[in-house]
């Protein structure tokens, strides 16, 4: 089980590394938005944080000159990708690695106001987080098993929690959630085709259930491994379906790699 | 993007669990647009940040890379933080600012059919489901698109 934790960690690293690549990417893409001259522009974002001492402000003001925050996406896009063609079996160079994935995912979200993109680069922060901790650490079996056990429990909760908020609500248990999801919230609109499904009762009352089951009974994935693969294929499509129909594009890869250790606890628990 | 936390908790935040997805539908304020031509005469009202236009063609490779329709989403989100703004007396907020830019700017995958070559100012307002729009002042359209 302590070669396959490892293998489990570095996996995780990998995985990681691939959401960071593509949210990296996305940034440097959107780079007119976010410039002096764009919407987002740091001197207007920065009155946010005037109530910071002055030691703080200036180094925020550092990072997040154009220029600098130039630098900051193209050193975590490069680093993604060194190491995921395989700078990866370089020990000493993951845990610099994992380091400039955690501190530049901190910057993102500071100069977004919080973050990005809410929950997915929540997910990347706290996977990024344990998995620093766990590569400093590695030698240590009952650290890394303790880190690979939180990101595990984030992932599980952030379906069960979601799953029980949707249960307690009304809307949610008649089916009549869903379709105001799309007509109102700020997401993109779905394709037509599922649109015209999910305003049928009958299929927007089972589409409802399908998730509150889904998201509620996500616990049980530890039980057994195989049950846990099947799980993780539910929550696969369900991202899937998430981006098709909203365009969330990155849970699936912030998400993806929380999967491993989730599934390394489901496989301990099989195998004792 | 809604709170009232201190900036120091703010700074630490994407590393608070966000949990609860999709619970309720959370309705995003309507975002519009009217230009004034060089006689003051204002256009009709336009939406903005349209929900339809970036989705209309989305395909399985965006799964990748979706950079148009997520800032997309975080522009409506600050819609959200505007009106949380307004609600709580904010004056001349951060969010107030930027969604001035933003009406003043071309947003990548929103629709901008015509030529406002002629339009001289532009002013935009906010519609909620539950309390009265917000009427911005009128804004002067700057020589150059600031995009530009």
């Amino acid at each position: 089980l302590s070669d396959i934790k490892i293998s489990i960690l570095n996996f995780t690293c990998w995985l990681l590394s691939v959401a960071t690549l593509f949210q990296s990417i996305e940034l440097l893409q959107l780079k007119k938005v976010w410039t002096n001259t764009g919407i987002w522009s740091w001197s207007i974002l920065r009155q946010d944080r005037s109530s910071f001492p002055n030691s703080i402000l200036p180094f925020l003001d550092t990072c997040f000159s154009a220029r600098s925050f130039t630098a900051i996406l193209w050193l975590r896009t490069l680093s993604s990708l060194g190491f995921i063609i395989g700078f990866g079996y370089f020990e000493s160079l993951v845990k610099i690695h994992i380091g400039i994935l955690l501190i530049t995912t901190w910057l993102i979200a500071v100069r977004w106001r919080g973050t990005f993109n809410g929950g997915s680069d929540s997910m990347t922060a706290h996977i990024a987080l344990y998995v620093w901790i766990a590569q400093c650490f590695s030698s240590s079996s009952w650290l890394v098993r303790t880190c690979l056990g939180c990101i595990a429990i984030q992932v599980t909760l952030s379906y069960f929690i979601a799953g029980i908020a949707k249960l307690r609500n009304p809307e949610w248990r008649s089916g009549e959630c869903l379709p105001k999801l799309f007509q109102i919230s700020g997401y993109p609109e779905p394709p037509d085709s599922f649109k015209k499904i999910i305003q049928h009762p009958k299929y927007a009352f089972f589409l409802s259930w399908m998730v509150i089951l889904f998201e509620c009974l996500f616990p049980f994935s530890w039980i057994d491994s195989r049950l846990c693969l099947v799980f993780i294929g539910l929550a696969i499509g369900f991202h899937g379906m998430n981006f098709r129909i909203f365009g969330l594009n990155r849970f699936i890869f912030a998400w993806l790699a929380g999967y491993p250790s989730l599934y390394y606890f489901s496989m301990s628990h099989s195998l004792q | 993007v809604k709170t009232n936390f201190s900036p120091w908790i703010q700074l630490f935040r994407v590393f608070a669990p966000s949990w609860r997805f999709f619970d309720r539908p959370v309705q995003v304020p309507i975002l519009w647009v009217r230009y004034i031509d060089q006689a003051e005469k204002p256009g009709p009202w336009e939406k903005r940040l349209l929900r339809k236009a970036a989705s209309s063609n989305r395909s399985w490779k965006q799964i990748f890379l979706n950079s148009t329709e997520n800032h997309l989403l975080i522009c409506r989100e600050l819609l959200n933080q505007h009106e949380f703004d307004l609600q709580h007396g904010v004056v001349n907020s951060v969010s107030s600012q930027l969604i001035e830019r933003l009406v003043l700017l071309d947003i990548p995958g929103d629709s901008q059919s015509e030529d406002r070559s002629g339009s001289k100012k532009l002013q935009y307002k906010m519609t909620f489901s539950d309390h009265d729009d917000y009427l911005s002042p009128i804004l002067d359209l700057p020589a150059k698109r600031i995009s530009d």
